[in-house]
């Protein structure tokens, strides 16, 4: 075998799945234009390929669609809330310890991750509205709460940056006075509290004693308020090597503002129960609720049926929920003409429904599966009208006629 | 100096926010705008890769049932872990490896793996999987070759090893390069390569049969 088959064999699969560069493609292609062994093994593969084009992708009905569709809505407010991206103990970003003990960063490490980011433009333009904000700041506020906080900042073009500027100074002023205020709110027993859980925590990240730890006073690693001599002193002294002398350093005991969200909410959220169409829970129907969502999701339509039947009967919050998961038990189980009449019932009673869409949708998909097309266009037309919804009726419409 | 590591901090514990040019709407693009709160985008996202990921599930894996309980924990763990996805990373990668590790931990739990056979019913009312393989073309004869060839694809597909035929259905159905594969399957790119060359040869021998009919495709 040639040289050249041998190149061509190595790269067989590469060409044949088009991941080459167009013009060592090119070169090979003409190679097996030109070799008899080479062009059959090509075409054998391209032969192969035509034929597994040919196999329908497995589809999936829009069972799941609720589920995740309401989990990400929740995840988004979650996401878009101010105290949940400023938390200095988010678990996607742990808090740095505090000021006064941090260890200079390895300028080698820090080089190393920062130049594998993309868009060093992105970073100068951040830079530039981070180092507006960080000045703009109260001097009252923690560094590190004014670091996430300028952090929040998009980026913008250079255009619009005294408008942003100002925008955010407002910004971080409310938050500011925000986490003051919950400050005072948790000042004494929780900071007494918490203080030694901080200082066991500090003492493990450090190579302080426990009680030069506690003495730090924290209610956890996110901001310690030290005055401006104790923490150049402590810097002295750690840059001599001298930290056993840190345990006479006083230090600010204000315990850090409660400004985290509840730890894992979102984790948590979403555990093994995908979310439904959620309703406040402020009926005597949530165990109910509850035990059919388990039911439900492990597949046990009928234990899922019976509670959610209760959780109909009782009336309360959650009861259009109830009735869209007793349609999908029917729907789930093949028993269309079962699913239909709990689905009627939801749409004409709860025209407010917060997931009407997916109710129409199944609705009209359990009268196609019956053969009751004009119901079902009935329904894809009323479900046309609802924002963002158009699109996928059309779809399902169109399927009718085939 | 300070400045300058400020904005390292920064960058190493935040996600970048949305570039300065247009949006190009990439996958990136869309979880990116999706850990800023924009639900919009994981719809978008879903809505592109609910098929593809159930459809994996579903081949490579296990019978329908399971596969639309994996296709819904998979993206549940998108949304759970929304913040942790980093963007030096692709988001079909970061998807697949998601699905395949959760199919894993599925199987071994319940501690045998089966292959829907075409003839077995998926469920109590519904077609079994070789009904449901549709044939579009109008005329009646090349409908139920179609649909021959259709079952005889599925059927071969089925018989690969698990290997094989997880880098064949990544690669030719869902479009991952061999250097993508092999992130998410965790071996080597020369292996992912060596076990799509059995596939394919394997492939090639269950369906010599079609060989003719193969050079009338497009």
């Amino acid at each position: 075998m040639s040289e050249e088959c041998t190149r061509f064999e190595s790269s067989l699969l590469e060409l044949a799945y088009d991941e080459l560069s167009p013009a060592l493609a090119e070169e090979l292609r003409l190679h097996a234009a030109s070799c008899p062994r080479c062009r059959k093994a090509l075409e054998e593969v391209m032969l192969t390929r035509r034929l597994a084009a040919r196999l329908e992708p497995e589809e999936l009905g829009d069972e799941i669609d609720g589920a995740i569709l309401g989990a990400a809505s929740e995840a988004a407010e979650m996401f878009s809330s101010p105290t949940a991206v400023a938390d200095p103990l988010s678990e996607r970003s742990p808090a740095p310890p505090p000021t006064s003990l941090r260890r200079a960063p390895s300028i080698v490490d820090r080089l190393r991750s920062w130049m594998l980011t993309p868009a060093l433009a992105t970073a100068a333009a951040a830079t530039l509205v981070f180092a507006f904000t960080f000045f703009l700041i109260d001097k009252g506020s923690s560094p590190e709460e004014s670091f996430e906080m300028a952090a929040r900042a998009p980026v913008v073009a250079p255009g619009r940056l005294a408008d942003r500027v100002a925008e955010d100074k407002k910004v971080a002023e409310a938050h500011l006075a925000a986490a003051r205020a919950e400050k005072k709110a948790l000042a004494g027993t929780r900071a007494r509290t918490e203080t030694e859980d901080g200082a066991a925590k500090i003492a493990a990240k450090t190579n302080l004693s426990r009680t030069a730890a506690g003495n730090l006073g924290t209610a956890g690693p996110a901001s310690v308020k030290t005055d401006t001599k104790s923490r150049k002193r402590t810097k002295m002294l750690r840059g001599a090597g001298r930290e056993d002398q840190l345990e006479g350093i006083e230090l600010d005991r204000a315990p850090a503002p409660e400004l985290k969200a509840e730890p894992a909410p979102r984790a948590s959220a979403f555990g093994a129960e995908p979310a439904a169409p959620q309703a406040v829970d402020s009926s005597g129907d949530g165990a109910d609720y509850r035990l059919g969502m388990a039911a439900f999701d492990r597949g046990d339509c009928k234990s899922a049926t019976a509670a959610f039947k209760r959780v109909v009967d009782a009336e309360g919050n959650r009861t259009p929920q109830a009735m869209h998961h007793i349609a999908r038990c029917q729907k789930r189980g093949g028993r269309f003409g079962g699913a239909l009449p709990w689905y009627d019932k939801l749409l004409n009673r709860y025209p407010r429904y917060p997931s009407r869409a997916e109710a129409l949708l199944e609705a009209a998909t359990c009268h196609r599966r019956l053969g009751h097309m004009t119901k079902a266009r009935a329904r894809l037309d009323e479900l046309s009208r609802i924002p963002g919804w158009k699109e996928r009726a059309e779809q399902e419409a169109a399927r009718l006629s085939d | 100096m300070l400045l300058f590591l400020l904005v390292i901090q920064w960058v190493e514990g935040r996600p970048w926010g949305p570039p300065l040019s247009a949006a190009t709407n990439t996958d990136e693009d869309l979880m990116r705008s999706f850990q800023n709160g924009d639900r919009g985008a994981f719809e978008a996202l879903y809505r592109k890769y609910k098929n593809p990921v159930f459809s994996f599930l579903a081949r490579q894996y296990t019978n329908r049932d399971t596969a639309v309980e994996l296709t819904q924990e998979v993206f549940l763990r998108v949304i759970r872990n929304a913040q942790s996805f980093r963007h030096g990373s692709r988001f079909t990668t970061w998807l697949f490896t998601i699905a395949r590790n959760l199919a894993i931990d599925s199987v071994r739990k319940a501690s045998h793996r089966r292959h829907a056979s075409l003839d077995q019913k998926t469920n109590e009312d519904g077609p079994s999987l070789g009904d449901r393989l549709p044939g579009r073309e109008p005329d009646p004869d090349r409908a139920s070759a179609s649909a021959r060839l259709q079952s005889d694809i599925a059927k071969a597909v089925s018989k690969l090893p698990e290997e094989q035929r997880e880098v064949f259905l990544l690669r030719e159905y869902h479009g991952l390069p061999f250097r993508e594969i092999a992130e998410v399957v965790q071996a080597k790119e020369g292996t992912v390569k060596s076990r799509m060359r059995y596939a394919l040869e394997a492939l090639r021998g269950d369906l010599s049969g079609w060989a003719d009919y193969a050079r009338t495709l497009p």
